[in-house]
């Protein structure tokens, strides 16, 4: 099998996250923030590492604000739900995953209150123009990725996140498709609120997530509980990360996880440019292979390594389905993201979508391409 | 000894605060709360060396959450 479906979940980890984790279970397999007694004191520091590397990675001085999560989208729940809690509007982007989506549209399933921004590639003032237009007098709060999940594109982030800023308005970053590919530093990504997966990039496992808060939230814990601290008070304590962490917080994942960006973090640039030149052959070659259908420029800067096609005129599950049959694990449909296929023109369709890891091999892309070259001609055959 | 026990909100501001001070060369543990406390369970900072005063004004400095001082 060549795995391409990194932008869902990386794979294979690095040993240095699967020893991580196996030393957290054997050495440190108690409650954290609970006990005094050397176990749980260790599991403890095991968070307090996570929390620090994840802090290196985004620019963050405080370890403290570093809120571990069970994922991504719960990171976004946490922040969204918060601030729209007592009521008003959000601005997203056109390429939100249903992540931002979803918890949005349920706050009002009949009267929306989010407003969406179609991004312009390749113009970024155009892009925050938009931006700036669609702020309304309630706007509570601005929420972009920074990279689509289904072309790679990156809206200008940098940008937005100003413009939030002289508005007064929380901005909020996933970061879903981009840690691990592009700086997540204040300076590039000037998020209040920067959500981020723990096994996509960043190389950890399921069931981590990071909520980076370089504001400290005026809004409540989405859920409450136990923490460890105050307990003789019913009401939940609000202070980071504490507050934020009710309930027993999965040691093991989060040793996996500071490993996997001690991992990131050591090769530095490096990984980053080499999976984005994968990419950008990888998109020459498909470019002159008829029946392939392509939905991007070819990519550069404004884009992570994440490249989505078609095999003729088939749906994306029938190429996806073939390509496996041949040994490439791929990942077709919409992605959870229907605003982005929208955007492209494939929401009937949906793409099918490759991404590399730091362990995939030229060989690999290579091989791939031909693969792929077999399934389109197959793919034109069908339609004749 | 309670003149060596520095309060601290949780846990990781309890390991924060370790860290913090052996950077500046005082010795400390961490320590889970013990005796009947004001808001329940929480952990302190044992000093081994230097005074609670240097270690608090370092602690506050780095920005840890000191608690009342029992």
């Amino acid at each position: 099998m060549i795995y391409w479906d990194n932008a869902a979940t990386t794979y294979p980890k690095p040993a240095a996250v699967q020893r991580a984790m196996d030393r957290a279970l054997t050495e440190a397999g108690a409650n954290p923030g609970r006990g005094g007694y050397p176990m749980s004191l260790r599991a403890a520091r095991i968070l307090l590492d996570c929390r620090e590397q994840a802090a290196l990675l985004c620019g963050e001085q405080d370890p403290a604000r570093v809120i571990l999560t069970p994922g991504c989208t719960a990171s976004l729940n946490v922040v969204l739900q918060g601030l729209l809690r007592g009521g008003g509007r959000a601005v997203i982007s056109d390429l939100e995953h249903n992540a931002v989506v979803r918890p949005l549209h349920a706050l009002s399933p009949s009267q929306p209150v989010y407003d969406v921004v179609p991004v312009e590639p390749g113009d970024p003032e155009e892009t925050v123009r938009r931006f700036a237009a669609a702020i309304r007098p309630d706007t509570r709060v601005i929420c972009c990725t920074c990279a689509s999940n289904v072309s790679g594109l990156c809206p200008p982030v940098r940008q937005i996140g100003r413009l939030a800023g002289q508005a007064g308005i929380p901005f909020v970053c996933d970061g879903a498709q981009a840690a691990g590919h592009r700086p997540m530093t204040p300076d590039e990504v000037p998020a209040d609120y920067l959500c981020l997966p723990g096994h996509k990039g960043l190389y950890g496992p399921m069931g981590t997530g990071l909520l980076v808060c370089r504001t400290q939230p005026a809004f409540p814990p989405l859920t409450q509980g136990g923490t460890g601290t105050a307990s003789a008070d019913f009401v939940q304590p609000h202070e980071l990360p504490e507050g934020y962490e009710s309930g027993t917080v999965n040691v093991p994942g989060f040793a996996g996880l500071a490993a996997g960006i001690r991992f990131v973090r050591q090769q530095g640039e490096a990984l980053p440019r080499r999976q984005a030149a994968l990419m950008r052959e990888m998109y020459r070659i498909l470019r002159r292979m008829p029946g392939v259908v392509l939905y991007t420029p070819e990519p550069d800067e404004e884009y992570v390594p994440v490249l989505c096609c078609n095999l003729g005129a088939w749906p994306s599950e029938q190429a996806a389905r073939l390509l496996a049959r041949q040994g490439l694990a791929v990942r077709a449909g919409l992605h959870c993201a229907p605003l982005a296929h929208r955007k492209y023109g494939t929401l009937a369709r949906g793409m099918v979508r490759f991404c590399p890891s730091a362990f995939t091999t030229r060989e690999q892309m290579y091989r791939s391409c031909k693969i792929i070259e077999e399934c389109a001609r197959k793919a034109l055959q069908s339609e004749k | 000894m309670n003149d060596q026990m520095i309060y601290v909100s949780s846990v990781t501001q309890a390991m924060r605060g370790q860290a913090v001070l052996q950077k500046h060369g005082i010795r400390c543990d961490v320590h889970r709360q013990t005796g009947p406390a004001q808001h329940g369970c929480g952990y302190y900072l044992l000093l081994r060396s230097g005074g609670r005063g240097d270690a608090e004004a370092l602690l506050r400095q780095a920005g840890v959450r000191v608690l009342t001082v029992p």
